[in-house]
């Protein structure tokens, strides 16, 4: 179990990080906002990484969590009208208590299952609670949008999303080089196996979860300061758990690079694609999505490690 | 009073049709998920496909309503054969690749219809005429619907009893390495039920277009309820339907009586986790 | 892995993302010496699940920037020359996230002098703090939610409500029309005195809903009897069809989008239901007529928001367009993506400059030509103010095989028939 620095995936996404710090530098702010969904996205694909990439139950459900972080910041600046920089770090705190207890609570009934009941499970509530959000307003408020006043301008978001990113990396990357981590992969490839070696299967993957919810927490709490505007719809509709998936899966499951190279197609590559191709820009997309994963089923970081592996 | 119970004979009446058309959605998504163990979010977009070509063929190209019906059914099993061998067939033993994949296939499927027919709400109208039966009247189209809906799922319910194909299935399902031992062709086995899943979707989505209206988006929706019906059933297919006239049922007569309207949706939801983390059966 | 590859694997990422920036800087326009044109910014729902409406609006905006140009351009004061329109179209694929970064792109990259409105609430609220940020007029489509008039935006006009009625703007016609009913009743005819309101249960339907039951209160002549709420997902109206027998109103209204009304009227005639009197949606789309036909929509009423309409420029403009793209329907997302060009260039030319601030001075404080409402004047929250609203929305009625306009009585073709034959409809 290497836990130098050199780890390849380490540095691939140290650099990664670095090169988005030097983004905003370049003055224009296009990209700048690109570069900004891309992280927010890599964010969301470390986050169920952490959990589905590395225990392979696959969750279906992880927008529910990124909902209920934007709620806790719609909370902090509306109904408690907290200044800037203090009402951030509330909304984080409070992020991560409410994602952290519903992801305990639920792991009681949720993760006594597996495979496709569990997935199921997850889509259902999330899908539950955006009909239980929408029809009781509580974050839109009779508005067709919810939305706050902005609270910071770009570049503030820009490196706060950054920072957000480089520790939940760190996290990821430590629970990955940890006992934790190190059972959970036993869990992912045979979990019978891994009980019988005296794993607490039900603990390590609670944690896990509980992990995973905080992260995804976090991201939806920064969510309205980028955006200004949230509907129950981009809050909990399935592309919210459905892009993370995908991006972890694309990128590598499991991997933290991965997490970063999903998100690039994701993000900067359809940005792109968007720009130059118009009307089919999607179709493409979704094409290219397919291609790259059948090309290489352990995700674009599978790719380039192979790749990187012929040169030797 | 007596309008009171011509309310609860309506809304049986039309909670058992939705609930049968709900069954079908559902037994087609049962199918790739027992057989061939996959995930398949194309499902929805798939139905929306085959009901855009009955559009098609109808409108645009002015072919006879029963002739379309059967060419979209040909099509659509065709395009299932054609979407097995090219896609599926490669990925059919790792679940999460199933997910990227027919996710990359919803978006495709929704843009192009999209691209092809614009946002604009489609319907088909049968001009058939509707049945007076005293406190209400039911259009024909509808009658059409459940009674395809219910004899598709009865047919697919007698082929996996009865025929050999069916059998085959069932054992792939079962076990794929020691039915392959007993000279099975799990491959063919495998692209002849997506073909067939293609084919039950596309039927769904031809009794949904004749008794609503669709736009290229709304597969999701469709393949979210599919699941419902398709996760509890655990692969028994009268269950299927039963679970689909449940859910249908419930819908409209929770609704009307009970909770106020806004909530229809969540019924399904509802009913989805309390099933599945209570009834504790292990599934796949 | 050994530090050599290590650092092949680095530099083959770093190399993918210098590749995908390339792609952008591809964009980038060098600024032009001598200004000689106007450049106007899109942002506009191509794809996705708004593609629909944003489609048509984006004809209606390309419309008038082709029918602006033609006419050699906008004579701009400062410039001392009339110069022309360029438009540039992007797609959000209908993603809020997508319309902010077009926006910034829009601004920053294409450095468009006006940028058109986004079309709809849900990106209209992403897109206007950008615009506002970097003080660029916003104006066309819009979205109808209060919050994007009351934030304090100075630079933001949206065509798609008028007078301070957000989502009531197109439902307040018909209220109109029941509350005078004494000037279209014929002999003997029972008159409409309850009216059931069927809406969605979002901001837009809530906001609807209330503002019908409070103009009705206040024209004092009708009672609500019913009012229902539904979730916009929903496909079947069954419990709300049988509560509707139940409480026999003369009038239902109906407030849902395209897929909505189309399924409700298609059980509406499936279940027969003959107790209620007058049946009226918002506006009529094609699509209802293709799905349900002149048979089904017979005798249904509906009240056309592009209350222009039937003037002989709107008739004119939807010629053009019909010669370009093959549209030909009267949808106000057309006539709103219209005005934005056709508004901002008379407000250009009354200000004489291209200066955002002089500008938003000039709509303020002008009376302009608009293709959706007429005569118009702006507001200062960025609505247009159109006097008598109410009063002129065209009421129809689907009659035979066609659309009567049955009110106002200024632009009647015909009483209404009332009250519908319904056992000619439907059998006895």
């Amino acid at each position: 179990m290497r836990t130098t620095f050199l780890d390849p995936e380490l540095v691939t996404s140290i650099t990664i990080i670095i090169i988005s710090a030097l983004i905003p530098a370049i003055q224009n702010t296009w990209l700048t906002s690109a570069f900004l969904f891309f992280m927010l996205l890599t964010i969301m694909g470390h986050s169920w990484n952490l959990f589905s990439g590395l225990t392979r139950i696959i969750s279906f459900g992880h927008g529910a969590f990124f909902g209920l972080g934007a709620y806790a910041t719609f909370i902090v600046v509306r109904d408690l009208s907290q200044p800037f920089p203090f009402s951030f770090i509330l909304s984080l705190i409070m992020a991560s208590a409410i994602c952290g207890s519903a992801a305990f609570l639920l792991s009681y009934p949720f993760l006594a299952l597996r495979g496709l009941s569990f997935a199921i499970c997850t889509l259902a509530f999330t899908e539950f609670l955006a009909i239980v959000f929408a029809n009781t307003q509580i974050i839109e408020r009779g508005h067709e949008v919810a939305f706050i006043q902005p609270q910071t301008d770009i570049i503030a978001n820009y490196y706060l999303t950054l920072l957000i990113l480089f520790l939940v990396t760190m996290v990821f990357w430590r629970v990955k080089h940890s006992k934790l981590g190190l059972a959970l992969i036993a869990i992912g490839e045979n979990e019978a196996a891994a009980e019988s070696l005296g794993v607490d299967v039900f603990s390590s993957i609670r944690s896990s979860y509980v992990i995973s919810a905080i992260c995804m927490g976090l991201v939806g709490a920064l969510y309205p300061y980028i955006l200004l505007s949230a509907t129950v719809e981009t809050l909990f509709g399935i592309e919210r758990s459905l892009i993370p998936l995908v991006v972890g899966l694309l990128g590598g499951p499991g991997s933290i690079a991965g997490s970063f190279m999903g998100a690039l197609v994701f993000q900067i590559l359809a940005e792109a694609l968007r720009t130059t191709l118009g009307y089919l820009h999607l179709v493409v997309l979704g094409s290219l999505v397919i291609l790259i994963h059948l090309l290489e089923p352990s995700g674009i970081f599978g790719i380039v490690s192979k790749l990187v592996k012929k040169t030797k | 009073m007596a309008l009171e119970i011509s309310q609860i004979i309506t809304s049986l009446f039309f909670g058992f049709i939705e609930g049968s058309l709900y069954g079908l959605l559902g037994v087609g998504l049962s199918l790739a998920l027992g057989v061939m163990k996959i995930v398949n979010l194309a499902h929805g977009p798939l139905a929306v496909l085959g009901a855009y070509m009955l559009f098609f063929l109808i409108y645009s190209l002015g072919i006879s309503v029963p002739l379309s019906f059967l060419l979209s059914l040909a099509i659509l099993a065709t395009i299932g054969l054609i979407i097995y061998w090219g896609l599926i067939n490669r990925i059919v033993t790792n679940e999460p690749s199933t997910l990227i994949v027919t996710y990359g296939l919803e978006i495709i499927i929704g843009n192009m219809l999209l691209s092809i027919f614009t946002g604009a709400t489609r319907t088909v109208d049968l001009k058939l005429g509707s049945l007076n039966l005293g406190y209400f009247s039911v259009g024909l189209n509808r009658i059409l619907a459940l009674l395809i809906a219910l004899a598709s799922i009865l047919a697919i319910d007698f082929m996996s009893k009865k025929t050999f194909f069916g059998i085959a299935m069932r054992a792939t399902a079962d076990d794929k390495d020691a039915a392959e031992l007993m000279g099975i062709d799990t491959t063919k086995v495998y692209a002849l039920s997506y073909s067939i899943c293609a084919l039950l979707a596309c039927l769904f989505g031809l009794c949904y277009i004749t008794t609503h209206s669709i736009t290229p988006l709304i597969g999701g929706l469709f393949t979210l309820k599919a699941f419902v019906v398709a996760v509890l059933c655990g692969g028994n297919l009268i269950l299927a339907l039963a679970i689909g006239l449940l859910l249908g049922l419930s819908e409209i007569l929770l609704t009307s009586f009970l909770i106020p309207s806004p909530y229809q949706n969540s019924v399904a939801f509802v009913i989805l986790l309390v099933a599945l983390t209570t009834l504790r059966r292990k599934r796949r | 892995m050994k530090k050599k590859n290590v650092v092949i694997v680095a530099v083959i990422i770093v190399a993918v993302i210098l590749c995908s920036i390339g792609v952008y800087y591809l964009h980038l326009r060098p600024t032009p010496m001598e200004k000689t044109e106007i450049v106007l910014g899109l942002p506009a729902h191509l794809t996705g699940s708004y593609a629909y409406e944003g489609t048509v609006s984006a004809y209606g905006t390309m419309l008038a920037v082709d029918d602006i140009n033609a006419k050699g351009g906008i004579y701009v004061r400062e410039y001392g020359r009339k110069m022309p329109l360029k438009l540039i179209v992007e797609d959000d694929a209908s993603d809020a996230e997508k319309t902010k970064l077009i926006m910034e792109k829009l601004i920053t990259v294409d450095k468009v002098d006006f940028i058109m409105a986004p079309g709809g609430s849900t990106w209209a609220l992403a897109g206007v703090p950008i615009s506002e940020k970097y003080k660029k007029i916003c104006i066309g489509f819009g979205g109808s939610d209060e919050a994007l008039f009351t934030s304090g935006y100075k630079y933001y006009f949206a065509f798609c409500i008028a007078n301070g009625l957000f989502s009531g703007t197109y439902y307040v016609g018909i209220i109109g029309f029941l509350a005078h009913y004494k000037e279209w009743l014929p002999e003997g005819a029972p008159p409409p005195l309850t009216v059931a309101i069927v809406s969605m249960n979002n901001a837009y339907g809530r906001c609807a809903a209330n503002i019908m039951e409070k103009f009705i209160k206040e024209h004092g002549v009708q009672k609500v009897v019913l009012k229902e709420l539904y979730d916009p997902k929903i496909t079947d109206f069954t419990p709300i069809i049988t509560k509707i027998r139940v409480a026999q109103p003369d009038a239902v209204i109906m407030c849902g989008y395209a897929a909505q009304n189309t399924n409700f009227f298609r059980q509406v005639n499936e279940m027969k239901v003959k107790e209620v009197k007058i049946w009226s949606p918002s506006c009529w789309f094609p699509e209802y007529f293709l799905a349900l036909g002149y048979d089904g929509l017979q005798y249904f009423f509906d009240q056309q928001y592009w209350i222009n309409y039937a003037s002989s420029e709107a008739r004119d403009t939807l010629q053009r367009a019909k010669a370009k793209w093959g549209y030909d329907y009267t949808l106000g997302y057309f006539a709103w993506g219209y005005d934005g060009p056709y508004v901002l260039a008379q407000a250009i030319e009354r200000a004489g400059s291209l200066d955002s601030d002089k500008v938003r001075e000039a709509l303020l404080t002008g009376t302009y030509r608009s293709l959706t409402y007429g005569d118009i004047r702006f507001d200062e929250h960025g609505w247009p103010i159109v006097e008598k609203f109410e009063e002129k929305v065209p009421i129809r009625q689907v009659v035979g095989h066609s659309q009567v306009i049955v009110w106002p009585p200024h632009l009647a073709q015909a009483k209404p028939v009332y009250p519908p034959p319904w056992e000619k409809k439907y059998g006895p």
